[in-house]
């Protein structure tokens, strides 16, 4: 147990702590942390604990909370006859271009402008960063009618993971952490190289992505769980189930003939690999969020 | 400047173009898809290898084609994206509620020539002919229809009583019976004795059927124009009863936001009794809940104040408006190989015998059947010694369902039916949860607003 | 002849660091290339594509005509417009009451504690991490009416009677807003609590000096020092809620009788459930429109506030 002495100094302070008034606040405030994180884990807990209840119990009037029956091994064999292996293989693969598509475009946006600069991109970082502000219903219909029909060549992007990769690649948010942190390095390194008679691509390769491993990291981790998250995109465009990410699939779960109990093993497989990742980075992922500030 | 721009754009399209073309042509050979192919799939085994035998047996027959096989069913949301990128299968199926939208969009392909040229338009049903008719050109082929019935669940059936000496249901035979069956059953069992969908338009789908029988009617056509019209106290009557399911009698499924594919889950596991449904989902409840088939009996629609009407619907194959001449004709080769076919050959008792083995043995019910398409009493008689040796189902429990006396038929209402049916789940939607809503009041306002939101702008 | 050599030499100068100038321009443009094309395709293009069609006629999804404002009589004059207008805003109120405030208190709450506090922060972030999706269908089960419902079984257990939950036009918008919150709330709690632990103690004391009480330390001490953060994602609480789609379409599909449906998913129903895209286009227009006068509004008014 922690000691109130370590306590910085903050609207109640340590020598408030010694009234008996401000330590009824002081707990009070506690008690509502308490009563929140039920409010946070509890659906989770449920969700969790309904996974192992068979189908009578789940059906049952009333519900139970904590089950009485228990079945591991129905996890195990609803994985196998919904395939969900297939839908993860999909997920990642999904993720994995998209997350190409963060680092490779994005980054080397968030490079040119903000250590080439050339002539006139001053206005096309304008143009970038104002799309962070747009509202993106507009483009939700044409956005699909690009897809259906790409401009000139007329193909389908229909059933292909490349929608969603072209969307990643279009991130303003990923551009402008990627900007910021490159205003950060120090400028001789790169007239160093630049002596040396580097290109700019090789600049970049050799001498700014080593030194980038932070942001690297944040934007990796940020655009694979986003990828995971999707869902708009790949329900519109993937319309094969065989290429149905998760999020489609226990989407779409809900009116194609399963069993609720085994809709409810799907979304909570649909939500294991965000939280391992999250109890992995944890760290990672609350800093790189409020050093960025703006994300969503 | 903007030619440089162009420049650019154009070399990266070629770059995705080179993504995004894969399909080989040049071959001699016709090239058509086959949609709703079955899907690789444990439940699906027998369904699946049954289209490859079909598919030998065309490429042995018809050496010229090349079929494609399409896993994709028809369903609302991903039918247009398809359509309008060109994506359809050759051959694809869909409902007959769809076939207006369809076909005044311009993604059906006019197969008169060849449903003239392979017997069709002789042997089939005219009533069915004229829901695909359009300015004497027919867009499609429909290939079976159902009408409505009650589904019962035995399971409850018995465990609250409702069954004879001979363990077959005592079936309600009005509106007003079927509300205290489904009470009983209620307050016996505690499941759900009637379930009502509310979304998805199949709220308004269903509705229609019930108000029909208590003597409303929804669309009239005076001097050309049509008018909403139900808000009669025939159609508030209708609600009344659907309301007093819920407030009165307190036998409908918790959630009342929900479609007809809830009716399913929730009949297959025995969480409610009974509903209304058609043959076509009977598979269902086998395949994707492992339902066992004999506890399910069904029965005719009640009978209300105005008759005893069940509306019909089925499915239809179209044939994608850009396919070619050629192209169809490969589809109705194909539809001959795989039973659909108008004649009465080996050939096609053959693939129709196949069809019922095939769901004999995954264990679907087998028996109960659709209203066949045909009128050729040949081709229905193949169709009947196909099936027989693989009925798998006492259908006695169909008895009253397959026994059309009494019965109105009516299809569905003609113009705006998908706006008509999600106006009407509104209407439900309110009647289902609010207990003091005005039936007469929540459809005269339902009047107004499809008035006009959608007939007035015909 | 002295001259013109010189002349030459420094034009000769001159267009050769014009070249580099050019040519590493020319690089670097290169290396931007693919993200402008994709801004392009992706952001910029659609938007126009998007004002250009709800004035056309369309046929599936291809322009066959022009239609002038039809397609905006038609929609403006739909009966549903009015309340799916109505609606989202409603869902932007109830997320500022339940969404954008209580992050706020939470935030000073947590960073006045010294027990359990990263085992709070980390249950308090954990929601963020299950998708959007994940968390509609979580709560759409929660929410089941009638006895079979678990939230009514524990409703139950207090004696309390069993409730409608989203089935109760009444409660379906603050409910689907509490579940959009359940997910939300945690990121902006840790964004406050980051600016918070910026704040020099000495502040405090100095307040405390003066005799201050704590409310009063909250708003001279606290609120300023995160009245940045609050502006931000005040304005992107709006915008991001304004456009709220995916959960009425998992948890209720716009019901019961469109209480839940909004502007995005009329707008979505009009492209992808009744075939009617451009009415669809001329919705999010509209919807567009409504936006980007929001958003001019409140940075005028914050403008004038600093100002004064």
């Amino acid at each position: 147990m922690k000691r109130f002495s370590e306590k910085r100094g903050t609207l109640i302070s340590v020598v408030d702590l010694k009234q008996k008034k401000y330590r009824a606040v002081y707990w009070s405030f506690f008690a509502v942390m308490v009563l929140l994180v039920l409010i946070c884990l509890v659906p989770v807990l449920w969700l969790i604990l309904s996974s192992f209840k068979d189908m009578n119990e789940f059906l049952q009037v009333p519900p139970t909370f904590i089950p009485k029956s228990f079945h591991p091994e129905k996890i195990w064999e609803a994985w196998q006859s919904m395939h969900f292996g297939k839908y993860y293989l999909n997920t990642i693969i999904l993720a994995g271009g998209s997350w190409l598509m963060s680092i490779v475009i994005n980054g080397l946006a968030g490079y040119v402008l903000s250590r080439l600069k050339p002539k006139g991109s001053t206005m096309v970082f304008t143009l970038i960063l104002w799309t962070m502000m747009m509202p993106t219903s507009v483009s939700m219909v044409p956005l699909f009618m690009t897809f259906i029909d790409f401009p000139i060549f007329h193909f389908s992007l229909l059933n292909t993971y490349l929608p969603m990769w072209l969307i990643a690649g279009a991130n303003a948010f990923n551009v402008l952490l990627f900007k910021s942190f490159f205003d950060s390095i120090p400028i001789s390194y790169i007239e160093a190289a630049k002596l040396d008679g580097c290109s700019n691509l090789g600049i970049f390769t050799r001498i700014v992505v080593p030194m980038s491993k932070p942001v690297i990291a944040v934007v990796s981790i940020f655009s694979i769980n986003a990828a995971w998250d999707d869902f708009l995109w790949p329900y519109l465009v993937l319309k094969d189930t065989s290429l149905h990410t998760v999020m489609v699939q226990i989407f779409t779960m809900k009116t194609t003939g399963y069993p609720a109990d085994l809709h409810i093993i799907a979304i909570m497989f649909a939500i294991i690999p965000p939280c391992i990742i999250f109890m992995i980075f944890q760290k990672h992922i609350m800093e790189g969020f409020s050093l960025s500030g703006i994300k969503g | 400047m903007m030619k440089k721009v162009t420049a650019v754009i154009l070399a990266v399209c070629m770059m995705f173009g080179i993504v995004g073309c894969d399909s080989g042509t040049g071959t001699d050979t016709i090239t058509f898809s086959v949609g709703n192919w079955p899907k690789e799939h444990d439940t699906n085994k027998a369904a699946m290898e049954r289209y490859e035998n079909y598919l030998t047996a065309f490429n042995e027959k018809y050496p010229g084609y090349t079929v494609e096989k399409d896993y994709w069913a028809y369903d609302v949301s991903s039918f247009l994206p398809k359509a309008a990128g060109g994506q359809l299968p050759t051959l694809y199926n869909t409902f007959f509620t769809e076939i207006s939208k369809i076909t005044d969009a311009g993604y059906a392909k006019d197969i008169t020539k060849q449903m003239e040229e392979y017997g069709y338009l002789d042997n089939m049903n005219p009533d069915l002919l004229e829901l695909v008719e359009k300015d004497g050109k027919y867009y499609g082929i429909p290939y079976n229809a159902y009408v409505f019935g009650l589904w019962f669940n035995m399971d409850l059936l018995r465990e609250a009583g409702e069954l004879d000496e001979n363990g077959y249901p005592n079936y309600p035979e009005t509106y007003e019976e079927l509300a205290q069956m489904a009470q009983r059953i209620k307050q016996k069992t505690g499941k759900a004795g009637f379930f009502m969908p509310t979304t998805k338009g199949q709220g308004g789908w269903q509705f229609t059927n019930i108000a029909w029988a208590f003597g409303a009617k929804f669309e009239e056509n005076v001097d050309g124009e049509w008018k909403a019209v139900f808000n009669s106290p025939e159609a508030v009557a209708a609600l009344q009863w659907v309301k007093d399911l819920k407030f009165k009698y307190d036998v409908l499924q918790d959630n009342v936001l929900v479609d007809e594919s809830e009716f399913i889950k929730l009949f297959s596991t025995n969480q409610v009794a009974i509903g209304i449904d058609t043959t076509m989902r009977l598979k269902n409840t086998v395949s994707d809940y492992k339902m066992n088939k004999d506890n399910i009996a069904m029965y005719k629609m009640p009978e209300g104040p105005a008759g005893r009407y069940t509306l019909t619907g089925g499915n239809v194959y179209m044939v994608a408006a850009n396919a070619t001449d050629e192209q169809a004709d490969g589809v109705f080769k194909w539809l001959e190989v795989s039973g659909s076919g108008p004649d009465v050959t080996e050939e096609q008792k053959q693939a129709n015998i196949e069809r019922y083995k095939a769901e004999n043995e995954q264990g679907y019910i087998v028996g109960p059947s659709a209203i066949s398409s045909w009128t050729n009493p040949e081709r229905l008689a193949l169709e009947e010694e196909a099936k027989a040796p693989y009925i798998n189902v006492d259908m006695k429990l169909f008895e009253g369902y397959n026994d059309f006396s009494g019965l109105i038929i009516q299809p569905e209402e003609p113009v705006c039916t998908q706006e008509l049916y999600k106006t009407l789940d509104n209407v439900l939607q309110v009647a289902l949860t609010d207990p003091n809503s005005d039936p007469q009041a929540l459809l005269d306002q339902a009047v107004a607003d499809f008035q006009t939101n959608y007939l007035d702008k015909q | 002849m002295e001259r013109p050599r010189r002349a030459a030499g420094v034009r000769e100068q001159r267009r050769s660091h014009v070249g580099r100038l050019v040519r590493s321009n020319f690089s670097a443009w290169v290396l931007l290339l693919p993200s402008i094309l994709l801004f392009i395709i992706v952001m910029w293009r659609p938007i126009l594509v998007g004002i250009v069609g709800s004035f056309c006629q369309m046929d599936g999804y291809t322009a066959v005509g022009f239609a002038g404002l039809d397609n905006y009589k038609a929609v403006l004059s739909d009966t549903t417009f009015l309340t799916a207008l109505k609606n989202t805003f409603s869902y932007v109120f109830w997320s500022l009451v339940i969404g954008y405030l209580p992050p706020v208190i939470f935030a000073v709450m947590l960073n006045e504690l010294v027990h359990w506090k990263s085992f709070f922060k980390f249950s308090i972030y954990f929601p963020t991490m299950v998708p959007a999706v994940a968390a509609s269908l979580i709560w759409y089960f929660l929410f089941q009416p009638g006895e079979g419902g678990i939230l009514n079984m524990f409703l139950g257990l207090f004696g309390l009677p069993s409730s409608q939950w989203l089935q109760n036009p009444n409660l379906t918008i603050p409910l689907i807003v509490f579940t959009m919150a359940w997910r939300g709330f945690g990121s902006s709690t840790i964004m406050y609590l980051a600016s918070l632990q910026g704040v020099n103690g000495e502040l405090y004391e100095a307040a405390t000096v003066d005799g201050a009480g704590m409310f009063s330390k909250i708003r001279h001490v606290t609120l300023p020092q995160i009245s940045g953060v609050m502006l931000l994602l005040f304005v992107k609480q709006i915008i991001g809620v304004f456009q709220v789609m995916v959960e009425p379409m998992t948890m209720t599909d716009g019901g019961p009788n469109n209480a839940s449906i909004s502007l995005n998913l009329q707008s979505y129903n009009y492209a992808f459930n009744y075939f009617q895209v451009d009415k669809s286009l001329a919705l999010s227009v509209v919807t567009f429109l409504i936006l980007i006068v929001l958003t001019v509004v409140y940075f005028k008014l914050n403008k004038r506030v600093s100002e004064n």
